[in-house]
């Protein structure tokens, strides 16, 4: 079971969109996500993180630096990272019930699983024992359309669970989530992070923050923090001062944390994010404006 | 009504119109919700009328070198222009992100217009072309029902063979993607399909109302189920009752029976409307998808 590989391995990786090194939309990234990782990736809008995110799953090529996920190339990995979308990614109106959604899933576990009308009793066996593992046993049969925002998300878990990823990406899985559902998927992710690394984007880390270990600040450039380092002044740094800033700290504080549990830790984690979170939220809108 | 039953065990031509719409009602039937779930209603509209422009270059062909083109029949010419049609599509569509609607729209353009020019070079009158774009039932023969039939196997085998594949592209093409699927060659096989089905559709309605066979009943069945395979029978049983009703309805009359098949399939889309807001009123339910949803 135990890998000596790290799930997720960045070298010094940079992309750009346009030809010129000026408009980079990451810049000299690097990160190591460990086996037992539940990492947030936050920034401000435009600041990389869906760059970062196509980056690590093989849909963009960086033109400089090495990314390496359980040490294979991106594309060869992809299928053992669960990626898991926005539940808006899905067509609303797709005429798929939550078993079909889940069973996507398994098309890519054999060579003959994608071809053909039906999938085997062993597919249906996954998506089952997944769906029962987000808590959507009783949902197998209804219309994709007739879940909430909630509850699609986590359909897309199991979708992810049921293609026995060995990585959960999350994009963004809170949006439009309500408070009562996001606390009921914080928990169902810290339950999954006990056997998977995870990593979460977010522009919201209030509610993340208490169960992460580790916060990666993406603005262009990158900062990890422990999650007891996640200060005020950090995040403040991130969203409203010059990029210089961050580079200060990034010299500072190379890559850290993952070390601690202590509860005492994880104690002084939630106050410290939930409070930081809070106070950055509506800055953090007034930030996306200006862009 | 009667009258078209008593004409039909005399009249040849009355049986195999009917038969050439119950055999096309198949292939609109299970490709039409694949269509409107993917959203590509307007490259399949494209299709259709780019393949006009393989009906004038047969028509062209047949004219001024009979010798070597008496079998270059115009819906062989059709058949071609709209394969060649799906795979440019297919392939503008995948690489060039960029004005790619404007790009489709003059491909169905330029089509058209290569079509009519061509068929402007050949002298005399073309009654059929006005067949092509408007469908004539009563034109359709023995051996094209045998086409039609063959056109509906290749369909019915592709889309068995891909069932899973083109179902996580329709939903879910990203997640596809990352799944390994190769989803530019599901997407071009899907347009090929449609091609197919444009081209048994052609000779019931013509190329001009194959959007609406292609779409409406698709999108009517769409209100009543939850999965493909469900959606793809009852816009096929749809399809079977369209392409047989109208036209005995309206036989005897003045009114072209074509022309009754895309009106009756518009009125039975917005029936199912109706129905399906009445019944969330009943249900005490908001309806949150609007009516036109399907085609956003």
């Amino acid at each position: 079971m135990a890998q000596a590989k790290p799930a997720i391995e960045l070298d010094h990786v940079s992309f750009s969109w346009g030809r010129q090194a000026g408009d980079r939309a990451l810049d000299d990234v690097s990160l190591r996500v460990e086996q037992n990782d539940f990492l947030g990736l936050i920034g401000p809008n435009g600041g990389g993180k869906t760059t970062l995110l196509k980056v690590m799953l093989g849909l963009l090529s960086p033109q400089a630096g090495r990314v390496r996920i359980f040490g294979q190339p991106p594309r060869q990995a992809s299928r053992r990272i669960g990626y898991v979308a926005q539940h808006t990614a899905i067509d609303p109106q797709a005429p798929a019930t939550v078993m079909d959604v889940v069973l996507m899933g398994r098309l890519s576990r054999s060579t003959w699983a994608s071809w053909g009308m039906r999938y085997s009793k062993a597919d249906h066996a996954a998506a089952e024992e997944a769906l029962a593992r987000v808590g959507c046993a009783s949902f197998a049969r209804r219309p994709i359309q007739a879940l909430s925002g909630g509850q699609r998300q986590r359909v897309l878990i199991a979708r992810a669970l049921a293609g026995e990823a060995e990585l959960l990406l999350l994009d963004e899985p809170t949006t439009g989530v309500d408070m009562f559902a996001e606390q009921g998927l914080i928990g169902l992710l810290t339950e999954l992070n006990t056997r998977l690394p995870i990593v979460i984007v977010s522009h919201d880390i209030a509610f993340v923050s208490r169960r992460l270990t580790r916060v990666a600040c993406l603005n262009r450039r990158m900062t990890v923090h422990g999650i007891d380092e996640l200060t005020d002044d950090a995040i403040h740094a991130m969203y409203h001062s010059p990029v210089a800033r961050v580079h200060h700290d990034e010299g500072a504080c190379p890559i850290h944390g993952g070390s601690h549990g202590g509860d005492d830790h994880l104690h002084d984690g939630a106050d410290v994010g939930a409070d930081a979170g809070a106070k950055t939220n509506p800055n953090m809108k007034a930030d996306t404006s200006d862009d | 009504m009667i009258d078209f039953f008593r004409d039909m065990s005399a009249n040849v031509f009355l049986q195999t119109g009917l038969i050439a719409g119950l055999l096309a009602s198949v292939a609109c039937g299970v490709v039409g919700p694949l269509v409107v779930t993917r959203r590509i209603v307007f490259l399949a509209g494209a299709i259709a009328h780019a393949s006009l422009a393989g009906v004038g270059g047969s028509i062209f062909l047949q004219h001024h070198q009979p010798a070597i083109f008496s079998w270059f029949q115009p819906i062989y010419g059709a058949l071609l222009a709209a394969l060649a049609a799906a795979v440019i599509i297919g392939v503008v569509h995948d690489r060039v992100a960029e004005r790619m609607d404007t790009l489709i729209g003059a491909l169905w353009a330029v089509g058209m217009s290569v079509g009519v020019m061509l068929i402007k070079y050949t002298p005399g009158y073309h009654a059929e072309l006005m067949s092509y774009l408007f469908g004539n039932l009563s034109m359709v023969q023995a051996g094209d029902l045998w086409f039609i039939a063959g056109l509906d196997v290749v369909i019915l085998a592709t889309i068995a063979v891909m069932y899973k594949r083109l179902l996580a592209v329709c939903v879910d093409p990203e997640q596809a993607r990352l799944q390994g699927v190769n989803v530019l060659a599901v997407q071009i096989t899907l347009l090929c399909l449609v091609a197919l089905t444009v081209i048994s559709l052609m000779q019931v309605v013509g190329l001009i109302l194959v959007l609406a066979l292609l779409t409406l009943p698709a999108a009517t069945a769409a209100h009543h189920t939850t999965r493909m395979a469900a959606m793809m029978s009852v816009a096929t049983c749809l399809c079977l009752l369209l392409c047989t009703l109208p036209r005995v309805a309206v036989y005897g009359s003045r009114l072209s029976p074509e022309s009754a098949i895309v009106l009756a399939a518009a009125g039975g889309y917005l029936l199912s409307v109706a129905i399906r807001r009445w019944r969330a009123h009943a249900n005490g339910l908001r309806v949150t998808t609007t009516a036109g949803g399907s085609d956003r």
